[in-house]
């Protein structure tokens, strides 16, 4: 019965590369294990262009690797989709979609695009409004909720709230009718005025390594696409009738057109460590690769199904005619398998694997079934330990690896 | 009798399948298999031997080879080869197979505009609470993601192609209960789901769609609908899969028998012995591309 299902189980050939095998005790010390190590090859001279880091699932890696990275001052650079909606300049176009859209409006909402830095266009140093000003001013408005028009007449008619919360009542209210053109310009001109100033701001409060700079600006870019497929959609929406003409309808479109349509995959900084997902990894060929969370349950992992098991089984066995079904290697662990061996074959001189053996609760994390076919020099603690201090001393299987490379040029 | 080159990654174990003693060949086959359809000869299945593709990109650079990589990241792997072994790549074109169906059908004056995945989970919640429409089933949730995700999977096995849709349903009855119902219903409402979309939807229903209607168009045109899309292009190949979804493969399929090309499959290692096993099977289907569906 289990015969095909098998046949996707064979042991895959070794690749003749020599691989490492780094353990650490959480995701965040193996997240800090995977930097030190690119570090330290650094130092050695290996230039970043020949490292990459591969995991299987961003999801769970993106926010560790970056964290260790500021403390390892190597910078990753995320061949992955930008999760827009979790950015500053998705919010600020959200929220100023639900001001212009909400019947009534409590003070917070009112202000919640100056807190995401609203600013107006081609305006001056002043902007945006500092968050404690915005507090300030949040303080000293009624807590009751009231329709925008009544807002802006409140902030106008008291100029001692101050002259930017006048510019931005002023601004709101000449705002159009939401039709998709003026949708569109609107938020663009929200976006760019973000663009030229909001993003001042990140880069002021930003860490060396420029991490937030830099998510914010690919946010910027991909914003801007997203409100040019909002005016499309939106104008579709209206001439089928199935949706009416106002700024929560394009908001809400925005919003499922961000997380329905993934951005374009980014990108290439010469000086940043790429970090693959490893389902892009086929073909390539890097010096060294550092394959990340060989852990049990993550790597391999099934997607789900909606096909009985049962069914399932028989579509892969393919008996007779139904051998003329299509099997998905996804109901099964091949595909993850499939993406393992490209990530070994990528590495050209060594491959050096990562994994945790704790969960954040403590539980037990067993090794990875992908890593008992492959010979692996098993780091001691003890070299784990001097690889993430300050000594940043490479283990002596990884060393081995350069060695073999220099041996191999003469 | 017609080889097929199965291709390893390792030289030493280059195998030849020769398909007219498949089941000789090919150990875990069951004997009561009825004997397998013959592979065109101008394919040639590949199984984690990547350097053959750079190796045509640089041993017969006058020759077009359109790449199909339905991970878009691949192709710039691919480039990333070419430029570091300074291989020449204008012998290569890229692409995805639902591009290669919106070249044909614009070649040949057909419409391509597709409803997404938005479009159609909108259109799913519209259909589940219009009454004249029923799609209810106690095998999977009745939400739109979920009727949705039923859709693709099954559309992923089936293609929605008469033969498969007919097979599928003779297995799934002849499982035990209660099996059977679920995988009956799961199967009738994936196809009750893209009818329903089709009665609503003025454009195609997904990419996947543009993919079978190029090669329903192709095969009624006899190839010209693809010489006119391509008529640069001397060898097709299909790169860094995993698995093939019925529509890929029925493209495929339409393109070797109405086009005198070679064409190549390359496959993965770790699943490529199970799937190069397969693809006579999943080629043994008449007119590829077709749907269950009128119009």
């Amino acid at each position: 019965m289990m015969c095909n299902r098998l046949a996707l189980a064979e042991p895959l050939d070794d690749a003749d590369v020599p691989a490492a095998e780094i353990v650490a005790s959480t995701r965040r010390n193996e997240a800090r294990t995977v930097k030190a190590t690119v570090s330290s090859l650094r130092n050695c001279g290996i230039p970043v262009r020949d490292i990459a880091v591969v995991v299987r699932d961003l999801d769970t890696y993106e926010e560790p690797l970056y964290r260790a990275a500021i403390q390892y001052g190597v910078t990753p650079v995320v061949w992955t989709q930008l999760r827009v909606t979790r950015t500053r300049p998705f919010a600020l176009v959200e929220s100023v979609c639900e001001v212009l859209g909400s019947e009534e409006l409590p003070p917070a909402m009112l202000l919640r695009p100056l807190e995401h830095r609203w600013s107006p266009r081609s305006s001056t140093s002043s902007w945006p409004v500092e968050p404690e000003a915005v507090q300030e001013s949040l303080q000293a408005l009624p807590d009751e909720a009231q329709t925008l028009s009544e807002w802006i007449e409140e902030l106008e008619a008291n100029a001692e709230i101050g002259e930017r919360l006048v510019t931005y009542a002023e601004w709101l209210g000449d705002c159009p009718e939401p039709t998709p053109e003026a949708t569109t310009d609107v938020l663009t001109g929200v976006v760019e005025a973000y663009e030229e100033l909001g993003l001042t701001v990140t880069k002021e409060n930003d860490s060396p390594s420029l991490v937030d700079t830099e998510r914010d600006a690919r946010a910027v870019v991909r914003v801007k696409t997203l409100i040019q497929q909002l005016r499309h959609k939106y104008a579709d929406r209206l001439d089928e009738g199935t949706v009416d003409r106002s700024w929560s309808s394009a908001a809400e479109l925005n919003q499922l057109i961000a997380t329905q349509r993934p951005g374009r995959r980014e990108h290439s900084n010469a000086r940043a460590v790429d970090v693959f997902e490893a389902s892009d990894v086929w073909l390539l060929d890097i010096p060294y690769v550092i394959a990340v969370g060989l852990v049990d349950g993550e790597w391999p992992q099934q997607t789900g199904s909606v096909v009985p098991p049962e069914l399932q089984e028989a579509i892969l066995r393919g008996d007779g005619r139904v051998g003329a079904l299509a099997p998905r290697s996804a109901w099964t662990t091949g595909r993850d398998r499939d993406q393992f061996d490209d990530t070994h074959r990528a590495a050209r001189d060594g491959l050096i694997v990562t994994r945790h053996t704790e969960s954040p609760s403590g539980e037990e994390r067993r090794p990875s079934p992908l890593l008992e076919h492959l010979d692996t020099d098993v780091v001691s603690a003890e070299e784990r330990r001097r690889l993430v201090s300050t000594d940043r001393k490479l283990p002596d299987a990884v060393v081995a690896m350069l060695d073999a490379e220099v041996a191999d040029g003469e | 009798m017609i080889a097929l080159t199965v291709r390893d990654g390792d030289s030493v174990r280059n195998e030849l399948v020769h398909l007219g003693h498949a089941s000789a060949t090919v150990d875990d086959v069951p004997m009561d298999q009825p004997p397998q359809t013959e592979l065109p000869k101008n394919l040639t299945l590949h199984v984690g031997n990547d350097d053959a593709l750079l190796e045509r990109a640089d041993s017969s650079p006058q020759l077009t080879e359109l790449v199909l990589a339905p991970v878009k990241l691949h192709r710039r792997n691919i480039q990333r080869r070419l430029r570091e072994s300074q291989t020449p790549k204008d012998g290569l074109q890229f692409a995805d197979p639902p591009e290669v169906g919106k070249r044909v059908l614009d070649a040949a004056d057909l419409p391509t505009r597709t409803t997404d995945r938005i479009d159609r989970l909108s259109m799913i919640r519209s259909v589940l609470s219009d009454e004249d429409v029923s799609i209810t089933t106690s095998a999977v949730r009745s939400d739109p993601q979920t009727l949705e995700q039923t859709r693709t999977e099954l559309e992923a096995v089936t293609g929605f192609h008469p033969e498969r849709v007919e097979i599928l349903e003779g297995f799934a009855s002849s499982l035990p209960a209660p099996i059977d119902a679920d995988a009956t219903e799961i199967l009738s409402a994936a196809t009750d789901v893209e009818r329903a979309l089709r009665k609503r939807a003025s454009k195609s229903i997904s990419d996947v769609e543009i993919v079978r209607r190029a090669a329903r168009e192709i095969l009624a045109t006899n190839g010209r609908a693809w010489q006119e899309a391509f008529p640069e292009v001397d060898s097709v190949s299909l790169v860094g899969v995993s698995s093939i979804p019925a529509a890929h493969i029925d493209l495929l399929h339409a393109v070797l028998n109405s086009v005198s090309v070679s064409a190549h499959i390359h496959f993965r290692r770790g699943t490529g012995s199970y799937l190069s096993r397969r693809v006579p099977q999943l080629l043994d289907v008449a007119e590829p591309g077709a749907v269950v569906f009128e119009s």
